[in-house]
C-alpha cells in the first residue's frame, strides 16, 4: 500500500485546566488519509475540531501521538512548509493589496520576484479574483476575502490544504456559491484536503469521507465514504443516499450532543 | 465637497483679515498693540530680504527634523522591544512613565546646561518629547496584534525576521503614526519654549528678539511662521496615515 499523505497516530490536545486535571480538548485520534483525497470534519460544537486543524498545521502543538506527511513525522511550526491553512475569518492582512496577500508565502521563498508575482496571478484567477488584485480587503466582499485567502494558501502549493469553517461567516447564499467554487477548484488542483465545518450537508457535497467526531474529549466516532459521484453540482443534495448519509451523520451527532449533556449545554 | 469646503474656509481667512485690517487702522492710534496685516506682511518682506527669516526658520526646521526623526528611529526600535518582550516593558516602564510626566519647561535649563546654547539643546528636546510619544504608541501596536495574523504567519512559515517587518510592524504602525502626530504638537511647543529660553538662532530667537524691541509686526510674523509649520507638519503627517493605512478611517483631530 501507497504511503499516506498524511497520517495521525494516537493524537491529543490538553491543556492546564482549573484544577489538577488537565482540560483534554482530543485525544486518542488515527486518521489515515490518502492523496488526492478530500475528508471533512464534522462534530458536535466544542468538540476540538478547529484545534484538531491547528495541530495538524503546527500552529499548536500535540501532548501526544505523531503526525506524518507522507511518511515523515513533523515536529511542528519550524519545520517545511507542507499545507496551506484556510482561516475562519479571512484573516488577509489589510495593508496588503490581494496580490500582495497571496504573495506573502512566496516572497521568502522564490527567488525571483516575476516568477511568484506571477504564481500569485494564477492562483487569483484560479479563485476567479482576476482584476482584483490591486484591491484592498476592506475593498472586497466577504466571500470574495476568503477566495484570497484560498489563493493564498493554495499559492505555496502545499501538498495539504488544512480548511477551518471557511464559509461559516458568510451568508447562505453565498455560501452555496463558494461550495461550488470549492467544488471546481478542488477539480483542478486534486489537493489533500482536510476541511473542517460544523455543516454536515456541506461536508458530504464536498467530500469523499466525512469523518465525525465524538464530544469534547473529541475522538473519532465514525467514519463514512461519501457514494455519489463527481462532478457535484446542488442537484446532488436531493439524491435518495445523500438524504441517507445526511440523516445518519445527524443522528449521530444529535447523540453526541445528549451525552455530552443535551442542547442547553452546548 | 471638499473644494467648496477649502473655498469657504479660504474666505473666511480673507475676510477676517480684512476686518482685522480695517478695525485696526480705524481704532489703533498705535500700532504696536495690534498691528495690521500690512504692516505685518512689511515686517516679513523686511526679514526674508535681508536673509534673517530664512536664517532663523531653517535653525527651527533643522532642529526639529533631526531630533523628530531620531526620536522614530529609537522610538520605534524602543517601543517595538517593550511590546515584544515582557521584562524589558517592565524595566523601562519606570523611566518611560517618569520622562512622560515631567513637563518639559523643567528639564529645558538642565539640557541647556548640559548641551549648550546652540542648536543640539533644541534637538535634544524635540527627540525627548517625541520619543516618549512614540515608543509608548509604538509598545501598544505590537502588544495588540491580532493573534490570527501571527497564525498566517505561522501557517505559512515566515521567518521571525520576516514575522516582524511583514507582519508585527505594519500592523502597528497605525499606532506608531499616532505616536508621532501626538509628538509633532508638543514637540513643536518643546523647541519653542527652548529657543526662548536660551539660543542664538531659530523662530523661538526671533520671538524672544521681537518681544524684547517692541516689534510687534515682527512677533506677528514668527506666530503665523509656527502656526505655519505646525499646519504643515500635521498634514504631512495625516497624509503619510492615509498612504501608509488606507484601510483604517483617517483619526479624528
Amino acid at each position: 500500500m501507497a504511503i499516506p499523505i498524511l497520517e495521525l497516530r494516537n493524537l491529543g490536545r490538553e491543556v492546564a485546566g482549573r484544577g489538577a486535571e488537565p482540560f483534554v480538548i482530543f485525544n486518542g485520534i488515527n486518521l489515515t488519509v490518502r492523496d488526492g483525497e478530500f475528508v471533512s470534519i464534522v462534530g458536535p460544537s466544542g468538540c476540538g475540531k478547529t484545534t484538531l486543524l491547528r495541530v495538524i498545521n503546527g500552529l499548536l502543538s500535540p501532548s501526544a501521538g505523531q503526525i506524518f506527511v507522507d511518511g515523515k513525522e513533523q515536529n511542528g511550526a519550524d519545520g517545511e512548509l507542507l499545507m496551506g491553512f484556510v482561516f475562519q475569518g479571512a484573516a488577509l492582512l489589510p495593508w496588503r493589496t490581494s496580490l500582495n496577500n497571496v504573495l506573502l508565502g512566496l516572497e521568502g521563498r522564490k527567488k525571483n520576484t516575476p516568477d511568484a508575482q506571477a504564481i500569485a496571478r494564477k492562483y487569483l484567477d484560479l479563485v476567479g479574483l482576476s482584476g482584483f488584485e490591486q484591491h484592498y480587503p476592506h475593498e472586497l466582499s466577504g466571500g470574495m476575502q476568503q477566495r484570497v485567502n484560498l489563493a493564498r494558501a493554495l499559492a505555496v502549493d502545499p501538498k495539504i490544504l488544512l480548511m477551518d469553517e471557511p464559509f461559516a461567516s458568510l451568508d447562505a447564499q453565498t455560501r452555496s456559491f463558494m461550495q461550488l467554487e470549492l467544488l471546481r477548484i478542488w477539480s483542478q488542483t486534486r489537493k489533500t484536503v482536510i476541511f473542517v465545518t460544523h455543516m454536515i450537508s456541506e461536508a458530504i457535497l464536498l467530500s469523499d469521507r466525512v469523518v465525525v467526531l465524538s464530544h469534547r474529549p473529541g475522538r473519532i466516532r465514525s467514519e463514512f465514504p461519501v457514494p455519489l459521484p463527481r462532478p457535484r453540482d446542488m442537484e446532488i443534495k436531493s439524491d435518495r443516499r445523500f438524504v441517507e448519509l445526511e440523516n445518519t451523520v445527524w443522528k449521530l451527532i444529535e447523540e453526541e450532543v445528549k451525552a455530552a449533556g443535551g442542547f442547553a449545554k452546548l | 465637497m471638499l473644494r467648496k469646503d477649502l473655498r469657504r474656509g479660504f474666505l473666511s481667512i480673507v475676510a477676517g483679515l480684512l476686518l482685522w485690517e480695517i478695525l485696526a487702522r480705524l481704532l489703533l492710534e498705535n500700532e504696536l498693540l495690534i498691528p495690521p496685516p500690512s504692516s505685518v506682511v512689511r515686517s516679513f518682506w523686511k526679514l526674508a530680504s535681508t536673509g534673517q527669516l530664512n536664517r532663523h526658520f531653517a535653525a527651527t526646521v533643522l532642529e526639529f527634523t533631526y531630533g523628530f526623526a531620531a526620536a522614530c528611529v529609537v522610538g520605534i526600535a524602543l517601543g517595538y522591544l517593550m511590546g515584544m518582550y515582557k521584562w524589558f516593558d517592565e524595566w523601562m516602564d519606570p523611566w518611560i512613565a517618569t520622562l512622560y510626566s515631567i513637563p518639559i519647561i523643567t528639564v529645558v535649563p538642565l539640557i541647556i546646561i548640559w548641551f549648550g546654547l546652540g542648536m543640539l539643546s533644541k534637538v535634544i528636546v524635540v527627540f525627548k518629547i517625541t520619543a516618549v510619544e512614540i515608543i509608548l504608541n509604538t509598545a501598544a501596536g505590537i502588544k495588540t496584534i491580532d493573534p490570527v495574523w501571527l497564525e498566517v504567519s505561522k501557517s505559512l512559515r515566515l521567518s521571525r525576521w520576516e514575522t516582524t517587518y511583514k507582519i508585527r510592524l505594519p500592523a502597528a504602525l497605525p499606532y506608531i503614526v499616532t505616536g508621532m502626530r501626538l509628538g509633532v504638537g508638543r514637540a513643536l511647543l518643546g523647541v519653542i519654549i527652548a529657543e526662548l529660553l536660551a539660543s542664538n538662532a531659530g523662530l523661538g530667537y526671533l520671538l524672544r528678539d521681537a518681544s524684547e524691541t517692541w516689534d510687534s509686526p515682527k512677533l506677528f510674523v514668527t506666530v503665523v511662521l509656527l502656526a505655519a509649520m505646525g499646519i504643515v507638519s500635521f498634514t504631512l503627517i495625516k497624509k503619510g496615515e492615509q498612504k501608509l493605512a488606507p484601510w483604517r478611517e483617517t483619526a479624528e483631530w
